[in-house]
Protein backbone atom coordinates (compact mmCIF):
# COMPACT_ATOMS: atom_id res chain seq x y z
CA UNK A 1 0.00 0.00 0.00
CA UNK A 2 2.71 2.53 1.19
CA UNK A 3 6.29 1.51 -0.14
CA UNK A 4 8.95 1.85 1.98
CA UNK A 5 10.20 5.15 0.08
CA UNK A 6 6.84 6.27 0.29
CA UNK A 7 6.83 5.91 4.29
CA UNK A 8 10.18 7.33 4.86
CA UNK A 9 9.53 10.52 2.27
CA UNK A 10 6.39 10.62 4.30
CA UNK A 11 7.94 10.46 8.05
CA UNK A 12 10.46 13.22 6.94
CA UNK A 13 7.84 15.34 5.51
CA UNK A 14 5.49 15.00 8.58
CA UNK A 15 8.35 15.84 10.92
CA UNK A 16 9.26 18.81 8.72
CA UNK A 17 5.57 19.99 9.33
CA UNK A 18 5.97 19.54 12.54
CA UNK A 19 8.98 21.99 12.49
CA UNK A 20 6.89 24.30 10.06
CA UNK A 21 4.85 24.56 12.66
CA UNK A 22 6.35 24.95 15.57
CA UNK A 23 8.68 27.79 14.18
CA UNK A 24 5.21 29.46 13.17
CA UNK A 25 3.97 29.25 16.56
CA UNK A 26 6.95 30.87 17.82
CA UNK A 27 6.08 34.24 16.35
CA UNK A 28 3.51 36.26 17.73
CA UNK A 29 0.61 37.31 16.23
CA UNK A 30 0.26 40.73 17.91
CA UNK A 31 3.32 42.38 16.73
CA UNK A 32 4.52 45.22 18.64
CA UNK A 33 4.59 48.65 17.74
CA UNK A 34 7.43 50.32 16.63
CA UNK A 35 7.79 53.56 15.63
CA UNK A 36 6.49 56.85 17.52
CA UNK A 37 2.86 57.60 18.29
CA UNK A 38 2.66 60.78 19.02
CA UNK A 39 3.73 63.74 16.41
CA UNK A 40 6.15 66.46 17.87
CA UNK A 41 6.53 69.98 16.94
CA UNK A 42 10.40 70.18 16.03
CA UNK A 43 11.80 73.71 16.37
CA UNK A 44 15.21 74.91 15.96
CA UNK A 45 16.89 78.13 17.67
CA UNK A 46 18.42 80.37 15.09
CA UNK A 47 20.83 83.81 14.84
CA UNK A 48 20.65 86.45 12.89
CA UNK A 49 24.53 87.12 12.47
CA UNK A 50 24.94 89.76 10.21
CA UNK A 51 23.46 91.65 7.57
CA UNK A 52 23.67 89.16 4.91
CA UNK A 53 20.52 87.48 6.36
CA UNK A 54 22.60 84.34 8.06
CA UNK A 55 21.58 82.45 10.70
CA UNK A 56 23.81 80.15 12.61
CA UNK A 57 22.14 77.39 15.22
CA UNK A 58 22.28 79.09 18.58
CA UNK A 59 22.49 76.90 21.55
CA UNK A 60 20.11 78.08 24.45
CA UNK A 61 22.37 78.75 27.60
CA UNK A 62 19.50 77.45 30.38
CA UNK A 63 16.28 76.22 28.56
CA UNK A 64 12.79 76.41 30.13
CA UNK A 65 9.96 75.11 28.14
CA UNK A 66 6.71 75.34 29.82
CA UNK A 67 3.56 74.32 28.80
CA UNK A 68 0.49 76.36 29.83
CA UNK A 69 -2.32 73.50 28.15
CA UNK A 70 -1.00 71.03 30.61
CA UNK A 71 -3.21 71.04 33.39
CA UNK A 72 -1.84 74.39 34.86
CA UNK A 73 1.58 74.52 33.62
CA UNK A 74 3.93 71.91 33.24
CA UNK A 75 7.66 71.87 32.44
CA UNK A 76 8.44 70.04 29.21
CA UNK A 77 12.18 70.63 29.23
CA UNK A 78 13.39 72.74 32.86
CA UNK A 79 17.06 74.21 33.32
CA UNK A 80 18.58 72.13 29.66
CA UNK A 81 21.95 73.40 29.08
CA UNK A 82 23.30 74.22 25.44
CA UNK A 83 20.88 73.05 23.36
CA UNK A 84 19.00 74.72 20.30
CA UNK A 85 16.57 71.64 19.20
CA UNK A 86 13.67 70.89 20.79
CA UNK A 87 10.39 68.70 20.36
CA UNK A 88 6.94 69.65 21.80
CA UNK A 89 3.29 68.46 21.65
CA UNK A 90 0.25 69.92 20.91
CA UNK A 91 -3.29 69.10 21.85
CA UNK A 92 -5.07 66.70 20.47
CA UNK A 93 -8.53 68.25 21.82
CA UNK A 94 -7.77 72.20 21.05
CA UNK A 95 -7.19 73.89 18.26
CA UNK A 96 -4.59 75.88 19.94
CA UNK A 97 -1.55 75.21 22.36
CA UNK A 98 0.54 77.19 24.26
CA UNK A 99 4.07 77.44 25.39
CA UNK A 100 6.66 79.14 27.36
CA UNK A 101 10.23 79.46 26.50
CA UNK A 102 12.67 80.86 28.38
CA UNK A 103 16.24 81.01 27.40
CA UNK A 104 18.35 81.73 30.38
CA UNK A 105 16.44 80.76 33.45
CA UNK A 106 18.71 82.92 35.47
CA UNK A 107 18.51 86.22 32.88
CA UNK A 108 16.49 86.40 30.16
CA UNK A 109 12.37 86.93 29.99
CA UNK A 110 10.01 84.64 29.45
CA UNK A 111 8.06 84.71 25.52
CA UNK A 112 4.84 83.38 24.79
CA UNK A 113 4.21 80.97 21.40
CA UNK A 114 0.81 80.26 20.50
CA UNK A 115 0.89 77.23 18.36
CA UNK A 116 -2.67 77.64 15.96
CA UNK A 117 -3.47 74.21 13.80
CA UNK A 118 -5.77 71.95 12.65
CA UNK A 119 -5.62 68.29 14.00
CA UNK A 120 -6.39 65.00 11.91
CA UNK A 121 -6.80 61.85 13.13
CA UNK A 122 -4.37 59.49 11.46
CA UNK A 123 -4.18 55.28 11.17
CA UNK A 124 -0.93 54.24 11.66
CA UNK A 125 -1.19 50.56 11.90
CA UNK A 126 -3.08 47.36 13.99
CA UNK A 127 -0.02 47.75 15.89
CA UNK A 128 -0.09 50.86 16.94
CA UNK A 129 -3.35 51.93 16.52
CA UNK A 130 -4.55 55.82 15.80
CA UNK A 131 -2.82 59.18 16.82
CA UNK A 132 -3.26 62.48 15.60
CA UNK A 133 -1.13 64.91 13.16
CA UNK A 134 -1.70 68.28 12.36
CA UNK A 135 -1.26 70.86 10.25
CA UNK A 136 0.07 74.47 11.51
CA UNK A 137 -1.52 77.12 10.40
CA UNK A 138 0.15 80.19 12.86
CA UNK A 139 2.46 80.46 15.31
CA UNK A 140 2.22 83.88 17.41
CA UNK A 141 5.04 84.71 19.71
CA UNK A 142 5.60 87.48 22.16
CA UNK A 143 8.82 89.09 21.65
CA UNK A 144 10.31 89.86 25.11
CA UNK A 145 13.74 87.90 24.43
CA UNK A 146 13.20 86.23 20.92
CA UNK A 147 12.96 88.03 17.87
CA UNK A 148 10.38 86.10 15.08
CA UNK A 149 9.21 82.90 14.81
CA UNK A 150 8.52 81.20 11.12
CA UNK A 151 6.75 77.86 9.74
CA UNK A 152 9.43 75.69 8.40
CA UNK A 153 6.85 72.81 7.77
CA UNK A 154 3.80 73.26 8.50
CA UNK A 155 2.87 69.16 8.80
CA UNK A 156 3.40 67.87 12.29
CA UNK A 157 3.37 64.06 11.71
CA UNK A 158 5.29 61.14 13.46
CA UNK A 159 7.72 61.35 10.92
CA UNK A 160 11.33 62.25 12.03
CA UNK A 161 14.07 64.65 11.19
CA UNK A 162 11.91 67.64 10.10
CA UNK A 163 11.77 70.94 11.51
CA UNK A 164 8.86 72.42 12.11
CA UNK A 165 9.32 75.96 13.71
CA UNK A 166 12.51 78.77 13.60
CA UNK A 167 12.52 80.49 16.50
CA UNK A 168 15.28 83.68 15.59
CA UNK A 169 17.02 85.14 18.59
CA UNK B 1 9.38 35.67 8.45
CA UNK B 2 11.10 32.26 10.44
CA UNK B 3 7.90 30.37 9.05
CA UNK B 4 8.53 31.34 5.24
CA UNK B 5 12.29 30.97 5.82
CA UNK B 6 11.51 27.06 7.03
CA UNK B 7 8.97 26.46 4.16
CA UNK B 8 11.40 27.69 1.54
CA UNK B 9 14.29 25.13 3.37
CA UNK B 10 11.46 22.38 2.98
CA UNK B 11 10.97 23.11 -0.89
CA UNK B 12 14.28 22.53 -1.05
CA UNK B 13 15.02 19.70 0.64
CA UNK B 14 11.58 17.24 0.13
CA UNK B 15 11.93 18.11 -4.07
CA UNK B 16 14.56 15.69 -4.88
CA UNK B 17 12.68 13.12 -1.74
CA UNK B 18 10.11 13.39 -4.50
CA UNK B 19 11.92 12.71 -7.26
CA UNK B 20 13.38 9.84 -5.47
CA UNK B 21 10.46 8.40 -4.50
CA UNK B 22 8.59 8.59 -7.75
CA UNK B 23 12.13 6.80 -9.56
CA UNK B 24 10.96 4.26 -7.03
CA UNK B 25 7.82 3.04 -8.55
CA UNK B 26 9.99 2.61 -12.00
CA UNK B 27 9.14 -1.64 -11.52
CA UNK B 28 6.02 -1.01 -12.23
CA UNK B 29 4.39 -3.39 -15.04
CA UNK B 30 3.86 -0.78 -17.40
CA UNK B 31 6.33 -2.09 -20.49
CA UNK B 32 7.18 1.24 -22.91
CA UNK B 33 9.90 1.03 -25.87
CA UNK B 34 12.36 3.72 -25.53
CA UNK B 35 10.94 5.50 -28.35
CA UNK B 36 7.73 6.14 -26.63
CA UNK B 37 7.55 8.92 -24.53
CA UNK B 38 6.74 7.60 -21.05
CA UNK B 39 4.09 10.55 -19.92
CA UNK B 40 1.61 9.09 -22.61
CA UNK B 41 1.46 5.66 -20.89
CA UNK B 42 -0.26 7.83 -17.89
CA UNK B 43 -3.63 8.66 -18.44
CA UNK B 44 -6.77 9.32 -16.81
CA UNK B 45 -8.54 11.82 -14.44
CA UNK B 46 -8.62 12.68 -11.03
CA UNK B 47 -10.72 14.84 -8.85
CA UNK B 48 -9.18 15.78 -5.28
CA UNK B 49 -11.20 17.11 -2.55
CA UNK B 50 -8.61 18.34 0.18
CA UNK B 51 -9.04 19.92 3.92
CA UNK B 52 -6.18 22.05 5.06
CA UNK B 53 -5.81 20.29 8.62
CA UNK B 54 -2.61 22.81 9.59
CA UNK B 55 -5.23 25.75 9.89
CA UNK B 56 -6.95 23.37 12.86
CA UNK B 57 -3.40 23.64 14.70
CA UNK B 58 -2.81 27.37 13.77
CA UNK B 59 -6.53 27.81 14.95
CA UNK B 60 -5.61 26.42 18.35
CA UNK B 61 -2.47 28.51 18.57
CA UNK B 62 -3.36 32.25 17.63
CA UNK B 63 -6.25 33.63 19.54
CA UNK B 64 -6.57 36.65 17.36
CA UNK B 65 -7.39 34.13 13.90
CA UNK B 66 -9.55 31.39 12.70
CA UNK B 67 -10.19 30.09 9.28
CA UNK B 68 -10.69 27.25 7.10
CA UNK B 69 -9.54 26.15 4.26
CA UNK B 70 -10.69 23.70 1.13
CA UNK B 71 -8.97 22.84 -2.10
CA UNK B 72 -10.10 20.84 -5.15
CA UNK B 73 -7.72 20.02 -7.97
CA UNK B 74 -8.42 18.34 -11.33
CA UNK B 75 -5.59 16.52 -13.34
CA UNK B 76 -6.27 17.71 -17.05
CA UNK B 77 -3.30 16.48 -18.85
CA UNK B 78 0.62 16.66 -18.74
CA UNK B 79 0.47 17.06 -15.49
CA UNK B 80 -1.38 20.48 -15.08
CA UNK B 81 -3.50 20.41 -12.45
CA UNK B 82 -6.59 23.10 -12.78
CA UNK B 83 -7.21 24.24 -8.93
CA UNK B 84 -9.81 26.02 -6.96
CA UNK B 85 -9.60 26.62 -3.57
CA UNK B 86 -11.91 28.65 -0.64
CA UNK B 87 -12.83 28.80 3.05
CA UNK B 88 -13.47 31.67 5.52
CA UNK B 89 -12.27 33.18 8.52
CA UNK B 90 -12.42 35.85 11.17
CA UNK B 91 -9.91 37.88 13.02
CA UNK B 92 -10.15 39.91 16.09
CA UNK B 93 -7.99 43.07 17.26
CA UNK B 94 -7.82 43.25 20.70
CA UNK B 95 -5.10 45.99 21.73
CA UNK B 96 -5.45 48.25 24.54
CA UNK B 97 -5.92 51.01 21.94
CA UNK B 98 -7.73 49.59 19.35
CA UNK B 99 -10.28 46.25 19.74
CA UNK B 100 -12.39 45.44 16.32
CA UNK B 101 -12.99 42.29 14.79
CA UNK B 102 -13.76 41.05 10.80
CA UNK B 103 -14.28 38.34 8.71
CA UNK B 104 -14.38 37.10 5.54
CA UNK B 105 -15.11 34.72 2.72
CA UNK B 106 -12.31 33.96 0.67
CA UNK B 107 -11.93 31.81 -3.02
CA UNK B 108 -8.62 31.44 -5.30
CA UNK B 109 -8.36 29.65 -8.25
CA UNK B 110 -5.23 29.03 -11.05
CA UNK B 111 -3.52 26.28 -11.67
CA UNK B 112 -0.42 23.54 -11.07
CA UNK B 113 2.12 22.18 -13.15
CA UNK B 114 3.98 19.40 -11.87
CA UNK B 115 7.38 19.24 -12.07
CA UNK B 116 7.84 15.88 -13.18
CA UNK B 117 6.15 13.41 -15.62
CA UNK B 118 3.99 10.62 -14.18
CA UNK B 119 5.69 6.80 -15.08
CA UNK B 120 2.23 4.96 -15.06
CA UNK B 121 -1.13 5.71 -14.19
CA UNK B 122 -1.16 4.96 -10.52
CA UNK B 123 1.57 7.55 -10.22
CA UNK B 124 0.28 10.55 -8.82
CA UNK B 125 2.75 11.87 -6.61
CA UNK B 126 4.62 14.68 -6.97
CA UNK B 127 6.06 18.21 -6.15
CA UNK B 128 4.42 21.03 -8.37
CA UNK B 129 4.69 25.04 -8.83
CA UNK B 130 1.89 26.67 -9.27
CA UNK B 131 -0.48 30.34 -10.04
CA UNK B 132 -3.10 31.67 -8.36
CA UNK B 133 -5.99 35.03 -8.23
CA UNK B 134 -7.43 35.50 -5.17
CA UNK B 135 -10.31 37.46 -3.99
CA UNK B 136 -11.45 38.13 -0.39
CA UNK B 137 -14.67 39.56 0.45
CA UNK B 138 -13.95 41.55 3.93
CA UNK B 139 -16.45 42.73 6.43
CA UNK B 140 -14.56 45.06 9.74
CA UNK B 141 -16.84 46.15 12.53
CA UNK B 142 -16.31 49.32 14.01
CA UNK B 143 -13.08 50.08 15.03
CA UNK B 144 -12.52 51.78 18.99
CA UNK B 145 -9.40 53.43 19.47
CA UNK B 146 -7.76 54.86 22.04
CA UNK B 147 -4.99 57.21 21.71
CA UNK B 148 -2.70 59.15 24.52
CA UNK B 149 -2.48 63.15 23.78
CA UNK B 150 0.77 63.05 25.65
CA UNK B 151 -0.81 65.54 27.92
CA UNK B 152 -1.62 63.30 30.24
CA UNK B 153 -5.34 62.67 28.96
CA UNK B 154 -6.92 60.16 27.01
CA UNK B 155 -9.01 60.44 23.74
CA UNK B 156 -11.29 57.79 22.42
CA UNK B 157 -13.66 57.22 19.37
CA UNK B 158 -14.71 54.78 16.90
CA UNK B 159 -14.57 54.65 13.43
CA UNK B 160 -17.52 53.21 11.53
CA UNK B 161 -17.30 49.72 9.95
CA UNK B 162 -16.71 49.20 6.38
CA UNK B 163 -16.32 46.93 3.46
CA UNK B 164 -13.22 45.67 1.54
CA UNK B 165 -12.69 43.23 -1.43
CA UNK B 166 -9.11 42.05 -1.57
CA UNK B 167 -7.39 40.82 -4.85
CA UNK B 168 -4.25 39.34 -5.24
CA UNK B 169 -2.00 37.10 -7.18
CA UNK B 170 -0.07 34.03 -5.54
CA UNK B 171 3.09 32.07 -6.25
CA UNK B 172 2.26 28.52 -5.11
CA UNK B 173 4.38 25.09 -4.81
CA UNK B 174 4.61 22.06 -2.44
CA UNK B 175 3.91 18.33 -2.86
CA UNK B 176 1.53 16.01 -2.67
CA UNK B 177 2.03 12.18 -1.67
CA UNK B 178 -0.48 8.85 -1.75
CA UNK B 179 -0.36 7.73 2.02
CA UNK B 180 -3.26 5.82 1.60
CA UNK B 181 -5.56 4.55 -1.38
CA UNK B 182 -7.15 7.34 -2.79
CA UNK B 183 -6.19 9.51 0.19
CA UNK B 184 -3.14 12.14 -0.15
CA UNK B 185 -1.11 14.32 2.25
CA UNK B 186 0.56 17.16 0.99
CA UNK B 187 1.36 20.82 1.85
CA UNK B 188 2.06 24.11 0.04
CA UNK B 189 3.96 27.14 0.70
CA UNK B 190 2.68 30.32 -0.70
CA UNK B 191 3.50 34.29 -1.75
CA UNK B 192 1.04 36.37 -2.06
CA UNK B 193 0.99 39.75 -3.34
CA UNK B 194 -1.81 42.12 -2.82
CA UNK B 195 -3.34 43.89 -5.81
CA UNK B 196 -5.04 46.58 -4.25
CA UNK B 197 -3.39 47.98 -1.51
CA UNK B 198 -4.94 51.33 -2.10
CA UNK B 199 -7.99 49.83 -1.06
CA UNK B 200 -6.65 48.87 2.34
CA UNK B 201 -5.08 52.51 3.18
CA UNK B 202 -6.50 53.43 6.64
CA UNK B 203 -7.69 50.73 9.21
CA UNK B 204 -7.12 47.56 7.12
CA UNK B 205 -8.25 44.24 8.31
CA UNK B 206 -5.27 42.48 10.28
CA UNK B 207 -5.93 39.31 9.45
CA UNK B 208 -7.51 38.28 6.01
CA UNK B 209 -8.34 34.41 5.58
CA UNK B 210 -6.90 33.06 2.84
CA UNK B 211 -4.68 35.86 2.74
CA UNK B 212 -2.79 36.47 5.79
CA UNK B 213 -2.00 39.79 6.91
CA UNK B 214 -4.40 42.73 5.61
CA UNK B 215 -1.58 45.41 6.26
CA UNK B 216 0.84 43.78 4.70
CA UNK B 217 1.44 43.80 0.20
CA UNK B 218 3.45 40.89 0.39
CA UNK B 219 3.00 37.73 2.66
CA UNK B 220 3.83 34.50 2.72
CA UNK B 221 1.94 31.08 4.05
CA UNK B 222 1.86 27.61 4.56
CA UNK B 223 -0.62 24.53 3.91
CA UNK B 224 -0.94 21.38 4.96
CA UNK B 225 -3.59 19.63 3.27
CA UNK B 226 -5.03 15.88 3.71
CA UNK B 227 -7.33 15.15 0.43
CA UNK B 228 -9.39 12.52 -1.10
CA UNK B 229 -8.98 11.57 -5.16
CA UNK B 230 -11.08 9.91 -7.21
CA UNK B 231 -9.91 8.85 -10.30
CA UNK B 232 -11.90 7.92 -14.02
CA UNK B 233 -10.79 7.17 -17.65
CA UNK B 234 -8.08 5.10 -16.19
CA UNK B 235 -7.04 3.44 -19.25
CA UNK B 236 -4.97 -0.47 -18.91
CA UNK B 237 -1.26 0.05 -19.36
CA UNK B 238 0.09 0.41 -23.10
CA UNK B 239 2.40 -2.74 -24.10
CA UNK B 240 4.58 -1.33 -26.71
CA UNK B 241 6.63 -4.60 -27.95
CA UNK B 242 10.18 -4.65 -28.06
CA UNK B 243 11.95 -4.26 -31.51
Amino acid sequence: MVSKPQRSLLYTLLSCIAAAVIGSACNTDRPPCLQPLSAQVDIGCYQHIDSNNTYIDTLLPNVNFVSLDIDSARFWYIGVKNVSKFAIILSPVHDTTRWVIQADSAVTAVDTLTFIYDRKLKFLSNACGYTYSFSLKQVLATKNDLDSVAINNSDVTTKAGIEHVKIYY
Amino acid sequence: MSRSITSLILLMVLCPLVTRAQNGTDTTTVVVSEKKPVAETANGRQLRLGFDIGRLLSNSIYSTRKDYELMLDMYLHKELYLVAEGGFGNGVQDYDNLKYKSDNVFFRAGFDKYMFPRKNPDDWNGAFVGLRYGIGLINRTAAWYKTDDGFGGITTGTTPGAHFTAHWFELTGGMRVLILPGVFAGWNIRGRFLLNQKSFDGLSPAYIAGYGQGDKQAVFDFNFYLSYAIRWGLKPAVSVPLK
